[in-house]
């Protein structure tokens, strides 16, 4: 089935306690006979509990092995005085499942939990699992303390487009791991390209490379081209670029990566091994989204004790010495508790013109925050494959380090900015706007109304200061516009107002939460 | 669907089971019927298609895995089970309660569900409709071994007990 390319599912487990193969058995013949047996009428005998328990722990050892291939365990019913069993093929009193007539757990109850944990009586770790659907393939880490889902996107790079964390939660993350690719070249043209849109990718392909328990690795190969602007206004360079730049729309880039899931992370290896000649290259973002209301607040930077310059690594992989400490991680803290840390971990150059960024904006849906890293590809020998290794590492937050979790109630979420054609706007400069929020800190007390405060601003006038309001709930009214200036701009867009709250939790953190809204035109 | 939805927010997992049951007892004797005839394959595979479109398309993106099709194989010589379905259709009535069941709920994993997989001549005629399905193109995601074992005869686990218990009752 895995050479198939077929999940297995144990889809209505039971064990029969009184064998019934008989029944079909030489043409039936033993069936009067057998519709008289109904041994465990008034009970089960503890050594045949005893030998079921034994064999349902055989098997869940042996489901626990390949557990890579099975996507799922079901028991047909709950508990014995349910189970078909007591009237198929005969009527009898059968005891084949892990719950007894009261709902009280059996011996083979017992043998199933240890034989899912190992023998110092620990959580065992996560077992991956790779699923492939008409266009995705889904890798699942499920069973330990850390678990995740990611559905990397065939057809587009790569593109891991959804991260559920936990496995079983909704999605908090729109794209795990986006390169943008940049590049200006003699203040004539710039190029732009991006693995997650669909009109750069010429080819795409992602095929599962291995598959074990413990780490699923997918490589993913793809052509890639980027849209190109002339800049220049000089009509004789344009002229000749135009038939230069034709020349790169059929291939730009080719992109090369290993993804290797592990348990409690996704290490990820992208290399550009290719680029078209003269095509101007600067500069790679490599992107993590988060789609809107998952993350708390901007993400935590944590600088390494080392300011190292990065150990080369070549196409091949060289192993990264020990010891260094890499100074990019972004923590980006999410409202349900989890934690997705991104660190570099490795470059083909020299990292030192490169930046962690931070993106937090009304952008696509509503409030759009993502964390990355800026590569300058000032330091990247020319011609050559560029490589960079990211970690994603998923871990639960710690109660010291978990800012307050922040909901906004009013304005309404109606009124949140969409970036939809035809999204109206419910407010206009001069209405009084409902503020109300909320905050929990992370040991679950409400956090005290002092510490909450507001922040307006129309954008604009971003220049002017905020208005500021104190405490959970208020009033605020939008500002009319005050000279010439303000009112052409109110009359010839609708605006966008932007509130912030800031909340203090009672652990030293700070949360911030964004909303965004359309203002109408006067 | 109240109790669908309460599952969602307690994040489990709904499972469906099953959209054709391969076998005559388990399938309405009208929906082999035309009249006074035998209905033939196209008329078979419009009944089909109804009953998948209306079943998977209600519940369309609720459901985590659906047995698309449920004990179509056969468990003497032949590869698949007599039925009303076999007859009109071979085995391309199995390849069509998929496709259907994926375009009336493409989020959906869709499994093939057998029982006595783990013999040998049952566990051949499997792997060969599988491979047969996959050839095709067929959306089929997974397969369902039903795992209705019996005490002792478990034979393919590691260990059993030395002699097979001689059952006084039986």
């Amino acid at each position: 089935m895995r050479e198939l390319g077929v999940k297995v599912v144990v889809s209505e487990l039971d064990i029969d306690v009184i064998p019934r193969a008989r029944w079909w058995a030489d043409g039936g013949k033993y069936r009067e006979e057998l519709a008289k047996v109904d041994p465990y009428r008034d009970g089960c005998p503890p050594e045949v509990l005893q030998r079921q328990a034994e064999q349902y722990g055989q098997l869940f050892r042996l489901f626990r092995k390949h557990a890579d291939v099975i996507a799922r365990v079901s028991f047909w019913d709950l508990h014995d005085g349910q189970s078909w069993l007591n009237g198929f093929p005969w009527r009898r009193v059968n005891h084949p499942l892990l719950f007894d007539r009261s709902g009280g757990p059996k011996p083979a109850f017992d043998a199933v939990i240890a034989a899912l944990r190992n023998s110092s009586n620990q959580a065992l770790p996560s077992i991956l699992s790779a699923t492939p659907t008409q266009s995705d393939l889904v890798i699942e880490s499920k069973g330990g303390p850390v678990n995740y889902k990611a559905v990397i996107d065939r057809n587009r790079c790569g593109n891991i487009k959804e991260l559920h964390l936990p496995a079983n939660g909704g999605p908090v993350v729109s794209d795990l791991n986006g390169i943008f690719f940049f590049g200006v070249q003699d203040h004539e043209y710039t190029l732009r390209g991006w693995s997650g849109r669909a009109q750069c990718i010429q080819s795409s392909s992602a095929d599962v490379l291995s598959q074990k328990p413990g780490e699923v690795v997918v490589r993913v190969k793809a052509d890639a081209t980027g849209t190109f602007k002339v800049i220049s206004t000089d009509q004789a360079v344009k002229a000749r670029l135009a038939g230069i730049l034709r020349g790169y729309q059929e291939k730009t880039v080719e992109i090369q990566r290993i993804c290797a899931f592990k348990p409690d992370r996704i290490e990820l290896t992208d290399e550009i091994l290719w680029v078209h000649p003269n095509t101007p290259f600067n500069c790679i973002e490599w992107t993590v989204s988060f789609l809107p209301c998952c993350i708390q607040s901007p993400a935590r930077l944590v600088k390494g004790v080392v300011k190292a310059s990065f150990y080369p690594v070549g196409s091949g992989g060289d192993k990264l010495p020990k010891g260094i400490s890499y100074p990019f991680t972004a923590e980006n803290l999410l409202k349900n508790g989890w934690k997705v840390s991104l660190l570099t971990t490795g470059a083909s150059f020299d990292l030192g013109k490169s930046d962690l960024f931070l993106y937090e904006g009304p952008w696509q849906q509503d409030w759009h925050q993502s964390s990355g890293f800026k590569y300058n590809l000032a330091g990247a020998p020319q011609g050559k494959p560029v490589t960079v290794k990211t970690e994603l590492v998923f871990a639960k937050a710690t109660l010291a380090e978990m800012p307050p979790v922040v909901t906004i109630y009013s304005p309404e979420p109606e009124a949140r900015f969409r970036d939809e054609k035809g999204e109206v706007a419910k407010y206009k400069l001069g209405d009084a706007v409902k503020l109300r929020a909320s905050a929990v800190n992370a040991d679950g007390s409400p956090v005290a109304d002092r510490d909450i405060s507001w922040e307006v601003r129309i954008d604009a006038w971003w220049k002017r200061p905020p208005v500021i309001l104190h405490g959970a709930q208020g009033s605020c009214t939008l500002p009319e516009a005050a000279n010439d200036e303000e009112r052409a701009a109110a009359r010839e867009r609708e605006l966008l107002a932007i509130l912030k709250v800031t909340v203090k939790g009672n652990n030293g953190t700070e949360a911030t939460e964004h909303f965004a809204m359309l203002v109408a035109r006067d | 669907m109240r109790r669908r939805d309460n599952l969602a927010l307690r994040r489990l997992e709904v499972v469906g089971h099953c959209l054709v049951w391969a076998k005559d007892d388990r399938t309405p004797p009208w929906f082999f019927r035309d009249g006074a005839n035998t209905a033939g394959r196209e008329l078979l595979l419009a009944r089909m298609k109804a009953h998948i479109d209306a079943v998977a398309g209600r519940y369309r993106g609720r459901i985590a895995m659906w047995d698309a099709v449920n004990e179509a194989l056969d468990d003497g010589t032949n590869f698949l089970r007599p039925s009303g379905w076999s007859a009109a259709c071979s085995e391309e009535f199995i390849r069509k309660a998929f496709e259907f069941a994926h375009a009336a709920d493409p989020q959906a994993l869709l499994a093939y569900n057998d029982y006595n997989d783990e013999l040998p001549a049952k566990r051949a005629k499997l792997i060969r409709l599988v491979r047969s399905l996959r050839e095709k193109h067929v959306p089929i995601h997974a397969v369902g071994l039903q795992g209705h074992y019996e005490i002792d005869r478990c034979r393919w686990l590691t260990s059993r007990p030395r002699s097979w218990p001689c059952a006084s009752w039986a």
